[in-house]
């Protein structure tokens, strides 16, 4: 859980501090989108290999397995004559065969993981330039309206997701109504929290004309996001609140977008929620609240002022400036850091020591931080922006990869085993079947990735394709709290990590700090991101051997 | 040999204590020149402690230890052998991947110009293994010797560093009856040559056959000591075992129903040549005692799965069964508690409720897939009620709770499988005298509620105290059934250390 936290304040530090540095070219949809994607290509491969993690194994072949797959799946649909259906059954097989062949390497003729699928990293890299003879493959322009939407399409907008998801909670929690009696008082307000989500995510769906979904959905990419214009007519709260609004909503009479204005005071729920977590906090462990609220305020009013410190100037890390103006917008930059760091690691410490003294009050932190960032997101122009199919994919899997890891006895089973093996063996398990169902699910999330990658590239190197891939699902997979010992890992930390890697490489390419640094940067990151989690881990050890 | 001159080593007031065991309660010993003497007492009487500390792996918390006079703090391996004592254990300690003349010199390799000297440690090798009887090349790979051969090697080791005290924790313990005889010659010789020997030994023919003298431990404390022809086999067993057994048993006479397991000829690896018999009745709680390594573990393992069965029958209710995996096993209403309980039993990073319901998970499971969550923490509520686990709540991590509670967990695991036979192993090892009584009384309502209970423990206290019918094992087979009229521990020891049973082989040890 306090890994999960972390990370996902380390997110939000890169997100927040990216922004305000990069005066907004952050949050442009098209970059939203760029991050998006590339997130949700990674978190598939991240959440396959997370599996055999969990399992106390290793997965080095994803890499390689893309790239043959790549290549496979072009000659398929190119030159063999699959047809779409086909190729897609075919590239899903050929996935799960090369998962259930690593499993059954490791299980029944037991080998060493990370030496099976070594040469799963040699081999299938081999193969696939071999097979292609090393030709660049692709689909030419022939699929770009029908399977190529796989990839590139955009078939939703962030509204419609967060409406979607409120409601897939609101059933959630319908259903925990009936089995958990005890549990009835957080079932309703999870209810009802759910249905102002799915409500403020309809409602900003609906703003789109039909017209424009359909276009969407056919994978054009079109800038929905107009700023208003001076002589628009319509003057009320919303432009107060600093919306960006559709051309759409020019000309509309006020009354027409009652609806939103609705939403706009429901958005205040958050206030409400975050007055209750305040509630809990102080009452169960008073001093401590009230000293992390201290840290809190200070780094709030820090932020502001480093805000008004850098005023209008944009950064410059790396790049050229003239005469002595790169000092300051690197002093600038570091205020900035400073400041948000400590802001985040307030909220950080709030919510750790509000949990410790009271678990009851994670409810009511998951609703402020979920109506936070849905308050957050409809109010800018975020919300309208399209998210790209893969990132779909991503959220569809993780659903599934959560319900399956959390709430069946066979991810009960995979967690068990990667602690102690022999013991979850003596309790009746048949542990080898586990494991090779760890690997065929990586290889299936291999497969998925595969297939979206090559989809989305349109062009397939056998030799370079995927290559390092899989070290960026490893690192992905440990950032979100994986233990390479086994039997530790969740599939929302997964997709955080995820997040958290693309965006850091986003933002270096943003405030032009030399891409070259890329894997330094990202290095240093994952290794300061461990050191702490091991550091803290071990504090806390030593501290209940005290005690 | 004579005691009018001064002691070599001498142990005075030695005790140690680990957190809620008293390990050595100011114990004394002394060793002179050239002696032989042997350590005996039962399993957890406190020898491998005293071993440990004068080999300077642990440290007393009391007491001083002399040697040729001269007090000594043995706070390393490295200063107790530069104190010429040197500890052979019962597992060996070679590098297979090392030539013999490279494990002899490990970590103290002659050096010349910094390359190490091969020409030297084939030349002192050589000595050191003549000194032992083995005529072997130095260079000889260590995996391709004997057991026995290892052995003397491990000797020749502790030769080259000047030992003049060895100390041999079970050195026959893995020897055939040839090695062994070579054993004895080796150590006759180094006695000779003013040696001294410190013993240890569960094997009372062997030290009856070697000792100059015999200090006998129990529960800790100096029990005995015994001198030349006083040496006997029935006053050794009298000195180990020799306590009145507390009255915190709760046995009761049980009417016993139908036979519920029954095991004929029944071969594992561990007994490849003395195939198992015995059965167990409904409700009937069946001991069985031997010393370690007796094949009582694997047994169970076998009754569960673990290890296969070679040959032999198991029936179940008259039900003839085969079982080759734990879950076959469990379904069959079988569970065991197995003796090493954070490796085997539990999984120490979970919480109690997922350690509760693991073997019972897909019992309860909707749609065969889906965790039961309410029943999860129903059943592990419901254990914690039953069995008395102290514990803030079901969710706390198992590996934070103490031995008894621990052991607790993994029997809650057990009986929510609702098995009709209990295999527990060494159930209260490690577990404080409260927690212990605890679970005597939750066996014996168990047992009242119609399990069969196979118990295997190494204290002949609780297997007196609880069985009510007890098998004797001694290397791999079953060497007597006492019923409980019968109980004694003496009578148990004579069985276990095979004193009467086999008499080829006791003959065997008298012609050594």
């Amino acid at each position: 859980m306090n890994k999960i936290l972390g990370i996902l304040m380390l997110l939000v530090f890169a997100c927040v501090a990216t922004t305000m540095l990069s005066e907004g070219t952050f949050v442009s949809p098209r970059n939203i989108q760029n991050i998006m994607r590339w997130s949700g290509l990674f978190g598939i491969i991240g959440i396959g290999v997370a599996f055999v993690i969990i399992t106390g194994g290793i997965d080095l072949s994803i890499g390689s397995m893309i790239g043959l797959i790549g290549c496979l799946m072009s000659m398929a649909l190119m030159d063999w004559g699959f047809g779409i259906t086909g190729t897609l059954v075919f590239i899903m097989i050929i996935s799960v065969l090369l998962g259930l062949s690593h499993g059954l390497l490791v299980t029944k003729a037991g080998l060493q993981p990370f030496v099976v699928t070594l040469c799963g990293l040699l081999i299938y890299r081999g193969v696939a330039r071999w097979i292609t003879g090393d030709q660049t493959g692709g689909f030419g322009s022939e699929y770009n309206d029908s399977l190529r939407l796989l990839a590139t399409g955009k078939p939703f907008s962030v509204a419609t997701v967060l409406a979607i998801s409120g409601l897939g909670g609101a059933c959630w929690f319908v259903w925990n109504f009936w089995q958990q009696k005890q549990q009835r008082r957080d079932s309703i307000i999870g209810l009802v929290v759910c249905v102002v989500i799915a409500v403020i995510g309809a409602s900003r769906f609906t703003n789109l004309s039909t017209t424009t979904i359909i276009k969407l959905s056919r994978g054009t990419t079109v800038d929905i996001i107009t700023m208003p214009n001076d002589t628009q007519t319509i003057n009320y709260r919303k432009m107060q609140l600093g919306k960006a609004l559709d051309e759409q909503d020019a000309g509309k009479r006020p009354s027409a977008l009652l609806p939103e204005i609705l939403l706009n005071y429901l958005g205040y729920l958050t206030i409400a929620a975050f007055t209750w977590v305040l509630f809990l906090a102080v009452k169960s462990n008073g001093r401590e609240a009230r000293k992390s609220l201290l840290i809190l305020g200070c780094a709030f009013f820090g932020v502001l002022l480093s805000q008004s410190v850098i005023g209008g100037k944009g950064p410059n890390w790396f790049g050229q400036s003239t005469g002595g103006q790169l000092w300051n917008s690197r002093l600038d930059m570091l205020i900035v850091f400073v400041a948000l760091a400590a802001l985040i690691f307030g909220i950080n410490q709030f919510i750790k020591s509000t949990l410790k003294h009271n678990p009851s009050a994670k409810l009511a932190l998951l609703i402020t931080g979920g109506l936070a960032g849905c308050w957050l997101m409809s109010q800018t122009p975020i919300c309208r922006t399209l998210v790209p199919a893969p990132m779909i994919f991503l959220i569809v899997i993780a659903v599934i990869a959560t319900v399956f890891l959390n709430h069946t006895i066979y991810g009960r089973y995979l967690l068990a085993l990667g602690n102690n093996e022999t013991a979850t063996k003596l309790s009746g398990i048949n542990t080898d079947r586990m494991v090779i169902l760890a690997y065929v699910i990586c290889g299936a999330c291999t497969g998925i990735g595969a297939l979206l990658f090559a989809l989305d590239l349109n062009s397939i190197q056998p030799a370079g394709h995927g290559n390092f891939y899989e070290l960026y699902a490893i690192a992905a997979a440990v950032l979100g709290g994986c233990s390479l010992r086994g039997g530790e890992g969740s599939i929302i930390g997964v997709v955080i990590g995820a997040a958290v890697m693309r965006v850091l490489y986003n933002s270096i390419n943003i405030l032009k700090i030399p891409n070259q640094l890329e894997f330094a940067i990202i290095g240093t990151v994952i290794l300061v991101g461990v050191l702490a989690d091991e550091t803290l881990k071990r504090i806390n050890t030593r501290k209940k051997q005290l005690g | 040999m004579t005691p009018s001159t001064s002691p070599l080593l001498r142990v005075r007031n030695l005790t140690k204590r680990f957190p809620g065991v008293l390990a050595l309660n100011s114990v004394e010993l002394e060793l002179y020149e050239g002696e032989l003497l042997s350590l005996i007492g039962e399993n957890g009487a406190g020898k491998s402690t005293l071993m440990k500390i004068l080999a300077g792996v642990q440290l007393p918390d009391e007491g001083e230890v002399s040697v040729a006079g001269n007090t000594v703090v043995l706070d390393s391996v490295k200063i107790a052998q530069s104190q010429g004592i040197a500890l052979i254990h019962q597992e060996l300690n070679l590098s297979e991947n090392l030539t013999i003349g490279a494990n002899i010199f490990l970590g103290r390799e002659p050096q010349r110009f910094g390359f190490i000297n091969k020409r030297t440690i084939a030349k002192e090798s050589k000595r050191f293994l003549a000194m032992v009887g083995l005529s072997l090349d130095p260079d000889t790979m260590t995996a391709d010797l004997s057991i026995g051969q290892q052995q003397l090697v491990e000797i020749a080791r502790a030769l080259s560093i000047n030992a003049r005290i060895l100390i041999m924790d079970e050195p026959t313990s893995s020897l055939s009856a040839g090695e062994t005889e070579k054993l004895f010659d080796v150590i006759r010789e180094l006695r000779a040559h003013g040696v001294s020997i410190i013993y240890i030994s569960h094997r009372l023919g062997e030290v009856k056959l070697l000792s100059d003298r015999v200090t006998v431990f129990r529960d800790g404390e100096n029990a005995g000591e015994l001198a030349g022809t006083d040496i006997t086999h029935d006053a050794m067993v009298k000195l180990m075992v020799g306590r009145e057994i507390s009255q915190y048993y709760p046995h009761t006479s049980r009417p016993l129903g139908d036979v519920m397991l029954q095991v004929s000829g029944l071969v594992t690896q561990a007994n490849p040549d003395h195939p198992l018999d015995f059965q167990v009745r409904q409700g009937e709680i069946v001991g069985i005692a031997g010393l370690v390594g007796a094949g009582r573990t694997e047994m169970l393992d076998a009754l569960f799965g673990v290890v296969p069965c070679l040959a032999g029958e198991i029936y179940v209710q008259d039900q003839q069964v085969s079982i080759n995996t734990p879950k076959q096993a469990i379904q069959l209403g079988i569970a065991l508690v197995p003796e090493d309980r954070k490796n085997r039993g539990l999984i120490l990073e979970m919480d109690i409720q997922a350690n509760s319901s693991l073997a019972s998970l897909a019992k309860h499971a909707h749609m065969t897939c889906f965790r039961n969550v309410p029943k999860e923490r129903a059943d592990a509520e419901e254990m914690i009620e039953k069995l008395g686990t102290r514990t803030p709540s079901v969710l706390q991590t198992v590996g934070f709770l103490s031995g008894g509670n621990q052991q607790k967990v993994v029997l809650g695991k057990w009986l929510l499988t609702q098995p009709r036979i209990l295999l527990l192993d060494e159930p209260t090892r490690g577990i404080d005298v409260g927690a212990k009584q605890e679970i005597y009384q939750l066996i014996e309502s168990l047992a009242a509620t119609g399990l069969s209970i196979l118990f295997v423990s190494s204290e002949l206290e609780e297997i007196i105290g609880m069985s009510d019918r007890v098998l004797v094992m001694h290397e791999g087979r079953i060497t007597g059934e006492l019923n409980r009229a019968e109980l004694s521990e003496e009578a148990i020891m004579q069985l276990a250390t095979n004193a009467d049973t086999t008499r080829a082989q006791k003959e065997e040890m008298h012609v050594l």
